[in-house]
Parts: C-alpha cells; sequence; structure tokens
C-alpha cells in the first residue's frame, strides 16, 4: 500500500508543479484538506476545492513549473513524507526555488489531508507580491 | 531497523528540547551534520560538534525546553521523519512555537544527516535573542 501512496503523493506534487488541476483532483480525497504550515501569508488551512481551484493559479505564477527534484520519499502506513526542492521561475522572471517537506495522509488511496513545511521567508518574500498583486 | 531508528530520533528531540548534550551524543554519528533548510538567519549546515555545541546552550535560550508535542513520526528504511510542534519560551518570556519536519538519516543505528524544515519567517525573530544571549548564529533549533 505504501508503493502505491507514494505514486499518489507524487502525483500530486507533479500536477502541482504542472499546475494541473485535473491531475490534483484525481488524488484528492471527497474531503481533502491542505494545511501550508508557518507564519507567512500563505499559512493556513485550504479546502478541496481551493487546492483544486488555486492549482491552475500557478501555471500563470510559474510558467515553465516547479521542476521538482525529489530528495527522500519515507512511507509508512497511511503516510507519505516527500522532501523536494522546487526548481521554477516566477512570472516576473526570478528564480523561485524553495525546500520542501510534504506530510500526505492517504485514505483508500486519496490523499486525505497534506501538511505543507516550506520556507515561508522565501515564500513571502518572493512569492506573495505577485500574488497579492493579483498576477 | 525503523523502529529502532525511530526511539533513536526521539530520543535525540528530546534530547535537544533539555539542552542535554551527554544524552544527544550517543545518537548521533562521528560525521553527522545538520541543515537547517530555507533562507532564515539560521539557515546552513552544522557539523556534529556545531549540532551539539549549540544544543548544550539551548535551555539558555528556551529555559524551559522546546516541549515538543509529536504530530506523526515515520520510518522507512534509513530515514525518520518527526513532524512536531514546539511549545517553547525565550528566555525573554516570549512565546516560541514554531513548527518542525525534522528528516534524519540514519546508519547503524546513528544519525548521519538531519535536514530541518520550520517556520523560517518565525526563526528570524529568534536572531535578536540569540545575539543577545551570545549564542552561536546557527541555533540548534530554530
Amino acid at each position: 500500500m505504501s508503493e502505491q501512496n507514494k505514486k499518489v503523493a507524487i502525483a500530486f506534487i507533479e500536477a502541482m508543479g504542472k499546475g494541473d488541476s485535473v491531475g490534483i483532483d484525481a488524488v484528492l480525497g471527497p474531503n481533502a484538506v491542505a494545511v501550508a504550515k508557518g507564519t507567512s501569508k500563505f499559512a493556513g488551512t485550504r479546502e478541496r476545492d481551493r487546492v483544486v481551484g488555486s492549482t491552475g493559479d500557478f501555471k500563470t505564477l510559474v510558467p515553465n513549473g516547479f521542476n521538482p527534484v525529489y530528495n527522500t520519499v519515507t512511507a509508512e502506513g497511511d503516510r507519505v513524507v516527500v522532501e523536494w526542492e522546487g526548481r521554477a521561475t516566477l512570472k516576473n522572471g526570478k528564480p523561485y526555488h524553495n525546500q520542501y517537506v510534504m506530510v500526505f495522509t492517504l485514505k483508500d488511496g486519496k490523499i486525505a489531508q497534506l501538511n505543507e513545511y516550506f520556507c515561508s521567508k522565501l515564500a513571502e518574500e518572493a512569492l506573495f507580491p505577485l500574488v497579492a498583486s493579483g498576477f | 531497523m525503523s523502529e529502532q531508528n525511530k526511539k533513536v530520533v526521539i530520543e535525540f528531540i528530546e534530547a535537544m528540547s533539555a539542552g542535554d548534550v551527554a544524552r544527544a551524543t550517543p545518537c548521533v554519528a562521528p560525521n553527522a551534520k545538520a541543515v537547517a533548510m530555507g533562507k532564515s538567519k539560521m539557515s546552513g549546515e552544522r557539523s556534529r560538534d556545531q549540532m551539539l555545541g549549540t544544543l548544550g546552550s539551548f535551555t539558555q535560550l528556551m529555559p524551559t525546553g522546546l516541549n515538543p508535542k509529536f504530530i506523526a513520526v515515520m520510518a522507512e528504511g534509513d530515514h525518520v521523519v518527526a513532524e512536531f510542534e514546539g511549545n517553547a519560551k525565550l528566555a525573554n518570556g516570549e512565546p516560541y512555537c514554531n513548527e518542525y519536519a525534522m528528516v534524519f538519516t540514519l546508519k547503524d543505528g546513528k544519525i548521519t544527516l538531519l535536514n530541518e524544515y520550520f517556520c523560517t519567517k518565525l526563526a528570524d525573530t529568534l536572531y535578536p535573542v540569540v545575539q543577545q544571549l551570545g549564542l552561536a548564529a546557527k541555533a540548534s533549533v530554530s
């Protein structure tokens, strides 16, 4: 089960990286939530609809995708943890290389919860002004 | 092996919380290093000696400890990931409750690598306190 869960977690990150809402929708459970940890302006809980809806925004914000480079993938029971780095270029041409730990909890082969850890300082400094401007 | 690795990791985190170098030392392999990820003033790589040294001065920064509340601990192969919240109070009395994902790599039952993820924005608020106390810029836990 863990190997299949890993595939689902990686599929989520790949879909997110490409701004693929359909791909995201396919791997989320009915009541999925994503929780951006920390105290940045991005922090907080997002419901399923918002997770799917905001994925398409990445196409504009990060036109060439996140290009994830995977470090470690650790699965146990219902959880999969993926440690990865983004190799993105923002719409304004600036590089955006954040580092992520995503802790996925799966149920029946779909993502029920995602806890996201990343450099909140970089996210707020580089990404937030673009998001706030309505990109 | 994974269950034993988890015990080592939890022991290390609890030793860190208590600033107990003697307790942390046996958990850490000879060439271990720790990497605080991200762009905070605390970010960067620390050698084994720096890891243990800053761990020892940790209770100066957080006199009553980090008080980790574990959310989940996952292990597979040589890796253990601990997801936890700190419930600390700084030396100046301010609360400091960061959220952590720590990815450990172990070999022969000892920690060889620790990648630390936490809220870098919040961690930067520690920096003036660290400087005031004369501690190393790269605190053991930020």
